[in-house]
């Protein structure tokens, strides 16, 4: 018992010198792609990649390597020092800190989307999961809900944007859900990290204009967007959106980036999804990979966490 | 009073003289220099100890590094001209925010950044309404 909470112990101390060198890398590495190219160009799962990455690849290899290699080749004789002892509570910090952003969040999400709903009335949209219309929503068209999510559609927004530009926003919307942007964003909050709010900034800037991306099919579309954009941005002062929310014009200071870029939509712009269909056969390969030579690669995990966490 | 607090709070780096904004735009240019190389390079009309007391005035202000080179020191500048750009701004902000009026300041602020959204949108609006005639018209560009 003792054997296996000193277990718990030194991977979580692991965990913690993974996830933090992991971290800092994805920041530089923030920082390179923006320094060389328009973050606007740049894919939107490459910034979710950059945020989520870290935290699976160190808790990947705690779980699946630093801990077993621990049970299989650590002496039963206690060795640990007092950094190992801070290390592995610090871990247990980020971590409970990350579940208590999330309930905190989602308590907060709970409360202002039951006053949204409250007269919300069922209203006919094309393709949406399930349009209702608000005359109490906070913002002119959100996105609730991550299993069985719902389009709110505020009454002001339906009485200033014309058919066309409705569908448009909605078809905005649409896509935040087939991109699973509320999960992503409950995903996030999970997962805390001293300095990383700047990446997530970027990344919810990029799924607003993929979102964008996806919605148009024409010129005739983007126009239809670009003029419901500013529009709702006229009349409704930019907000940020409740927590596991997304809302059309939320993010502030992205209308105008949005707007050009519609402004500039060619044929060729339709976004591509099948790109990530090579990182699933690739992922199983590596997989496979490290299971045939699982065991040197345990006896190399425990000499390294010897020597990061002793 | 707040004109007194202001003085010492100030931030000396974002306080110029135009004798020292000239002398740091020659040391721009030279990457690092000696009071004479700033001298012989002609730019400035000055004597040799003006320049000096005005480098070593940057010196003070925290905008010049300097190292021993012989008798003299080689200077070197500590912040570009972006940089430097960005301290007087920031300044200029802190200093908004320290006045008796700060609120009336900042109304007047967010007032001028709403209009210049709203010139913005205005132009903006315009495109796409120009582009829909187009594509009316059967045009596309």
């Amino acid at each position: 018992m003792i054997f296996a909470a000193r277990g718990m112990m030194v991977s979580l101390a692991f965990f913690a010198f993974t996830y933090s060198f992991f971290s800092l890398l994805a920041l530089l590495a923030w920082r390179g792609i923006g320094f060389f190219s328009r973050s606007t160009k740049v894919p939107v799962n490459v910034w979710f990649g950059l945020r989520v990455l870290p935290f699976v690849f160190s808790a990947a290899i705690t779980v699946f390597l630093a801990f077993p290699s621990f049970l299989l080749l650590e002496a039963h004789s206690m060795d640990e020092d007092a950094a190992t002892f801070a290390l592995s509570v610090s871990a247990a910090l980020f971590l409970g800190a990350g579940l208590y952003q999330v309930m905190a969040a989602a308590a907060r999400t709970r409360r202002v989307v039951a006053e949204c709903l409250e007269g919300a009335k069922g209203f006919a949209a094309d393709g949406a999961p399930l349009a209702l219309m608000s005359p109490r929503s906070v913002l002119p068209l959100m996105l609730i809900g991550i299993r069985l999510p719902k389009i709110l559609i505020s009454e002001a927004a339906r009485d200033i944007l014309s058919e066309d530009e409705l569908r448009a926003a909605v078809r905005h919307e649409i896509e935040h859900w087939r991109s699973r942007d509320n999960l992503k964003k409950v995903i996030l909050s999970s997962i805390p990290f001293p300095g990383m709010a700047v990446l997530e900034r970027t990344w919810q800037e990029a799924a607003e204009l993929a979102a964008d991306n996806g919605a148009v099919t024409s010129r005739e579309e983007a126009l239809d967007l670009a003029s419901a954009l500013i529009k709702l941005s006229r009349r409704f002062p930019p907000q940020a959106a409740p927590a596991f929310t997304t809302g059309l014009v939320s993010v502030p200071g992205s209308v105008a980036t949005r707007v050009e870029r519609l402004l500039e939509w060619k044929e060729d712009s339709a976004p591509t999804h099948d790109r990530w269909r090579y990182a699933v056969p690739l992922a199983f390969a590596a997989v496979l990979g490290l299971a045939a030579k699982l065991g040197p690669i345990l006896v190399l995990m425990h000499s390294l966490t010897e020597r990061l966490v002793p | 009073m707040d004109k007194l607090f202001s003085f010492f709070d100030a931030d000396p780096r974002a306080s110029l003289g135009p004798l020292e904004r000239q002398v740091l735009e020659v040391v721009w240019g030279l990457g690092t220099a000696t009071v004479r190389e700033v001298v012989r390079g002609g730019k400035l009309w000055q004597t040799y100890p003006t320049i000096m007391t005005t480098m070593h005035r940057l010196f003070k202000k925290g905008l010049f590094d300097r190292a021993p080179e012989g008798r003299a020191f080689r200077y070197s500048p500590r912040y570009g001209p972006q940089e430097l750009e960005r301290i007087a701004a920031e300044e200029s902000i802190r200093q908004l925010l320290r006045s008796q009026n700060a609120s009336l300041h900042l109304s007047y602020l967010v007032e001028a950044a709403g209009t210049q959204d709203e010139r913005l949108l205005d132009e903006l609006e315009a495109l796409v309404e120009r582009q829909r005639a187009e594509l009316k018209k059967g045009e596309p560009k």
